[in-house]
């Protein structure tokens, strides 16, 4: 990786952990869990510089650790912002960057096997702000959603595929299709355990709220 | 005489057919006369002490009993009976030892058995079905999904001429399937098939006892136990309430549930079979128009709200025979008498079936797992590439070509994986089997170019086998667990 190459990778892993904790705190709290998942995407991240070089390598973990650290700081006194975050993320213009955003933030979402309202609606929102399309967006939260530990109790389907008023019925049925689509076929296709069971009650669920949306 | 047997193992009932000595297909009554057999086992112990109407009497007032395993086979679900452990698949199969002994009761020695399983059913729940018949020490001959067998005994049923393409709507006790087939005089070509593997009559049963359940709280203040409204006592008040309007007794209330209500209940449960109807037309690569006619299979099917919904799908009145319950074991028998040793029929059997042809199609997406770079997130990922698709003709092979990752590569994993719609992301299917080719020379450069190669033989026996070009060494597995059906 080349040196202007390189202080864009650090740009961006700061940016996206500062994501990544903006949808963690929209509840107020930081979980184990979600704490976990930064700590894991952070080691991971470390790797991807491709750095043999031990010395090397924790030097730049202290660095991605310390950033994580501030960054707490910041999400626990309210000063980080989304628009502000995803819109510096942009001008790095790495799609690469940008998806790896987008996956973090949804791993968060789903760590502790609960979908909340708010944090769906910054998922669409990071996704709107990064130019991510809906397509993209819902096959990572699909992903993520099957990859749970525990079977999802309630989940708002019209909220997970953002369909609000200013969505057609047109627009609506198409994404309910795909959405459909995917849990049908896991439902089916997935070895029994707790991933055929997420899948099922997906799929259930996904009928279920498709049925306001009558296809005209 | 040696005879073909078709036995439909429902989540609710259970059927059992053979090929009389004319050739026709006939149900083999119980031992109390009834064309079917409910799937209620009543334990004593360790030992199945009542099967079938007996049981379901007192299904929901002894805890002896048990019943709607079909939709767990496969898992790991453990039923606890009286202190010993049961799994779905020795259910099953003390169900079959069951059905199989009221069938050679009647007709004496059996040849070939043919079982049927849901369209829908998942990989696991198929090798669970072949399982429990292995314990029931029943000869299976092959599988076949429910609505293909219904679709061949319609085709051989000359009261019906049928010509074209059908779409077999079967709605039973535990699970929705609907195949598209192309019936051509008495040739039958599955070309889709779909479905959901939970949802059936025993879902609308669950919904009558909580309509009850809510009504008697508001009517007395009292919460209900499962015994004072069983599910049996639901599954019999369900099917009054496709005629009319029922009122129904419990403890010493009168409660009433309409037509209306129930059917509105019911409602969404019945639209969702709407989505996979359209799927599966799309699937067959028709038009709604292509469509001839549906057939109707399964209990389920006498709901006023699903003749409606299939009515309003397919702009036809839909075909309803006499043998709405009994068509899928009638044609898994003629099944077993297609693919199994005919050497023995006499002159009116062989006649009968010298003229039947199945084609049969492969039962999901076989794909392989290999590294790809997903540009997106600039990094090598494991991706299913499909070998083989759903709904091809068999026998077939298809080859694939994949290269070698590295330098001095002396290993290459190999996963064969099954799913039901085609996806590429590997968390989405299952691995039907795990291994490795190898140990492949030492010293080479990467990019070796490795074929891999899915096969159906004329058995319907799934090979997989991986080789290495340059040195020819190669690894042939036959899955013969995923022995499969039309």
């Amino acid at each position: 990786m080349s040196k202007s190459k390189e202080i864009n990778f650090h740009k961006a892993t700061k940016l996206i952990i500062k994501i990544s904790l903006v949808i963690a705190y929209c509840d107020r709290k930081f979980h184990d869990s979600e704490s976990k998942i930064i700590k894991q995407w952070i080691k991971q991240r470390v790797e991807e510089l491709g750095y043999s070089d031990k010395d090397k390598k924790r030097e730049i973990k202290n660095m991605y650790d310390n950033i994580f650290k501030e960054s707490i700081q910041l999400a626990n006194n309210n000063q980080l912002r989304i628009n502000q975050l995803c819109k510096e993320l942009r001008l790095l213009e790495s799609q690469i960057s940008q998806i790896a955003a987008m996956d973090l933030a949804v791993q968060i979402m789903t760590a502790d096997n609960i979908i909340h309202h708010n944090e769906i609606f910054l998922i669409h929102k990071v996704s709107n702000l990064l130019g991510i399309s809906h397509d993209e967006v819902m096959k990572i939260t699909n992903l993520e959603i099957l990859k749970m530990s525990k079977v999802p109790e309630k989940i708002d389907i019209e909220r997970l595929l953002s369909i609000d008023p200013t969505v057609s019925n047109k627009k609506a049925n198409k994404w309910f299709e795909k959405l459909d689509d995917t849990w049908h076929g896991a439902s089916t296709s997935t070895r029994s355990g707790v991933k055929r069971k997420i899948a099922e009650k997906m799929y259930d669920e996904v009928s279920k709220a498709w049925e306001k949306y009558p296809v005209s | 005489m040696s005879a073909f047997l078709g036995i439909d193992l429902g989540t609710t009932n259970c059927a059992i057919s053979y090929i009389n000595v004319s050739g026709r297909p006939e149900i083999i009554l119980n031992k109390f006369g009834d064309n079917m057999t409910p799937s209620c086992l009543l334990f004593e112990g360790n030992k199945v002490s009542h099967v079938g109407k007996e049981a379901r009497i007192q299904l929901g007032l002894n805890d002896h009993v048990v019943a709607r395993w079909k939709r767990e086979m496969g898992s790991q679900e453990q039923y606890i009976i009286d202190g010993h452990s049961h799994t779905p698949t020795t259910l099953s199969s003390e169900l079959l030892r069951k059905l199989f002994k009221d069938a050679t009761d009647k007709i004496g020695d059996i040849r070939d058995v043919v079982i049927t399983v849901p369209a829908a059913f998942p990989h696991d729940a198929r090798d669970a079905t072949k399982e429990a018949a292995k314990l029931a020490n029943i000869n299976l001959t092959r599988i076949i999904d429910e609505p293909t067998a219904a679709a061949l005994y319609h085709a051989m049923d000359n009261d019906w001429q049928l010509n074209g393409n059908f779409a077999v709507y079967d709605l039973g006790g535990g699970t929705f399937d609907i195949s598209i087939v192309k019936i051509n005089g008495r040739d039958v070509k599955v070309i889709a098939t779909n479905g959901n593997s939970k949802l059936g009559g025993d879902d609308f049963d669950q919904i009558l006892q909580e309509i009850v359940r809510k009504k008697y709280l508001d009517m007395t203040g009292e919460e209900l136990e499962e015994e004072d409204f069983t599910k049996t006592e639901a599954e019999d008040q369900k099917k009054s309430l496709s005629t009319r309007d029922v009122i129904i007794r419990v403890i010493k209330s009168n409660v009433s549930v309409s037509q209306e209500e129930f059917q509105e209940a019911i409602r969404s449960k019945i639209k969702s079979t709407e989505t996979v109807c359209r799927k599966v037309i799309k699937e067959a690569g028709l038009e709604i128009n292509d469509i001839e006619n549906v057939i109707f299979v399964g209990g389920s099917t006498r709901l006023p709200s699903v003749y409606d919904l299939a009515k309003k799908i397919f702009n036809k009145e839909p075909i309803i025979t006499a043998q709405v319950d009994e068509a899928v074991a009638l044609g898994a028998s003629a099944y077993a008498i297609i693919k199994g040793d005919q050497s023995k029929l006499n002159a009116a059997q062989k006649s009968v079936f010298e003229k039947i042809k199945v084609q049969d199609v492969t039962p999901a997406f076989f794909g392989f797992i290999c590294t790809a770079l997903d540009q997106k997130r600039g990094k090598d990922v494991d991706r299913v590439a499909i070998i083989i698709p759903k709904n091809i003709n068999r026998p077939c092979a298809e080859t694939h070509d994949f290269y070698t990752r590295y330098d001095n590569q002396t290993e290459v994993g190999c996963v064969v994986t099954s799913s039901s719609n085609e996806t590429d992301d590997p968390n989405f299917v299952t691995n039907i089997w795990e291994g490795s080719l190898g140990p492949l020379p030492e010293g080479r450069p990467k990019n070796q170019k490795i074929k891999v190669t899915f096969k159906f033989d004329v058995d319907g026996i799934m090979h997989a086998s991986f080789l290495d070009v340059a040195s020819g060494i190669h690894k042939d597995i036959p899955l013969s667990n995923i022995e499969e059906n039309v």
